[in-house]
């Protein structure tokens, strides 16, 4: 009881504290359908009134609750964020020369967290990963010594933070989980539909709001967007998993994924 | 949104089919809640808790207006 006390109260203050529109509306709403509420009940005596009231209240609490669900960092200060550490990767693998297309490897792969691999190399092999990769910059990533690349935390790794537990390998548990964070979390969309396509899987996202390809870095990692699903896909599926294209037209983007399960040994 | 456009075309009808009771207004907000916390599945956690405990309220509310009913019920029939 006490600590739903404190609790209460520190929420309270939070919503003092940050006076967004949303409070404003929701207190103006409470105490107004308060009032309301009393006037219909004592002078009016209106049943219906009465209700309409309690629907106002009603209201006004979802509004306080919405209030307390705004971004701590304002969407412009994340975008500026964002843009500029992708640039700044950008600039490294551009001054290196880099152009593979970068390999999303589960967390089992790296040992830590969910990373894409850009290997030094660019041939039509795959690479062939045997065991959990050092948690370093460049790593080397098979017998050859010519198996080198870097190995980068992408906006992927840090979704994946976002996410209560590991997504399942069914399609529809992935879909479910990427629904979740691109719509509902982070809002980068309308909506998405995950699907397998023979040995590929394809991810139709609709109404994409995060289009970043005019980096380098995108060569190899893709857009932000089909990084993201791109490193729930391979978490998901526990296989590395590479992007085969992205098809960006008015309103949606559709995102192929060829998973790579001959490269675990 | 669709929560006022719901609450108001509801509360609406039921005063228009002359509804007086307000248990009545309060069960179907109650279900209302719950369904629109549902349908937008995908709310913030915070946002989504404070959803449900106001689900919670207002079904608290709808079976203590339901207990007085029955105890008025029980007191009006009176030992036999």
């Amino acid at each position: 009881m006490k600590r739903s006390i404190h609790a209460a109260r520190r929420a309270l203050q939070e919503l003092l504290r940050r006076p967004s529109p949303y409070v404003r509306l929701g207190i103006a709403l409470v105490f107004g359908g308060a009032l309301f509420v009393l006037i219909a009940w004592l002078i009016v005596s209106s049943i219906p009134l009465v209700a309409f009231g309690l629907s106002v209240i009603l209201i006004g609490v979802v509004a306080l609750a919405l209030a307390r669900s705004l971004p701590d960092v304002p969407p412009e200060a994340s975008s500026v964020m964002l843009r500029t550490g992708l640039e700044n990767l950008s600039a490294l693998v551009e001054e290196i020369g880099l152009t593979a297309p970068a390999l999303y490897l589960p967390s089992r792969l790296t040992g830590s967290v969910p990373m894409a691999l850009i290997p030094l190399r660019h041939n039509s092999a795959q690479p062939s990963i045997r065991r959990a990769l050092a948690t370093r910059l460049i790593v080397s990533y098979g017998p050859d010594t010519q198996d080198v690349g870097l190995l980068v935390r992408t906006a992927g790794t840090t979704v994946m933070q976002l996410l209560e537990s590991r997504p399942g390998g069914s399609p529809a548990e992935l879909e479910s989980a990427m629904v979740a964070v691109l719509v509902g979390r982070l809002d980068l969309a309308n909506g998405l539909r995950f699907y397998r396509e023979g040995t590929r899987m394809v991810v139709e996202v609709a109404a994409p709001r995060l289009d970043q390809r005019d980096l380098w870095i995108s060569r190899s990692l893709g857009s932000p967007l089909a990084s993201i699903v791109a490193t729930m896909a391979a978490e998901g599926l526990d296989t590395p998993v590479r992007i085969q294209g992205e098809d960006w037209s008015a309103g949606q983007v559709v995102i192929a994924l060829e998973p790579l399960n001959e490269a675990i040994q | 949104m669709v929560l006022a456009v719901v609450l108001s075309v509801s509360t609406t009808l039921l005063a228009a089919y002359g509804i007086q009771q307000l248990d009545v207004y309060v069960s179907l907000y109650a279900i209302e809640c719950l369904v629109v916390t549902l349908l937008f599945g995908y709310l913030h956690p915070r946002a989504r808790r404070v959803l449900e405990g106001i689900g919670y309220v207002l079904v608290g509310s709808f079976l203590l207006i339901v207990l007085v009913k029955v105890a008025r019920i029980l007191l009006l029939a009176g030992p036999r």
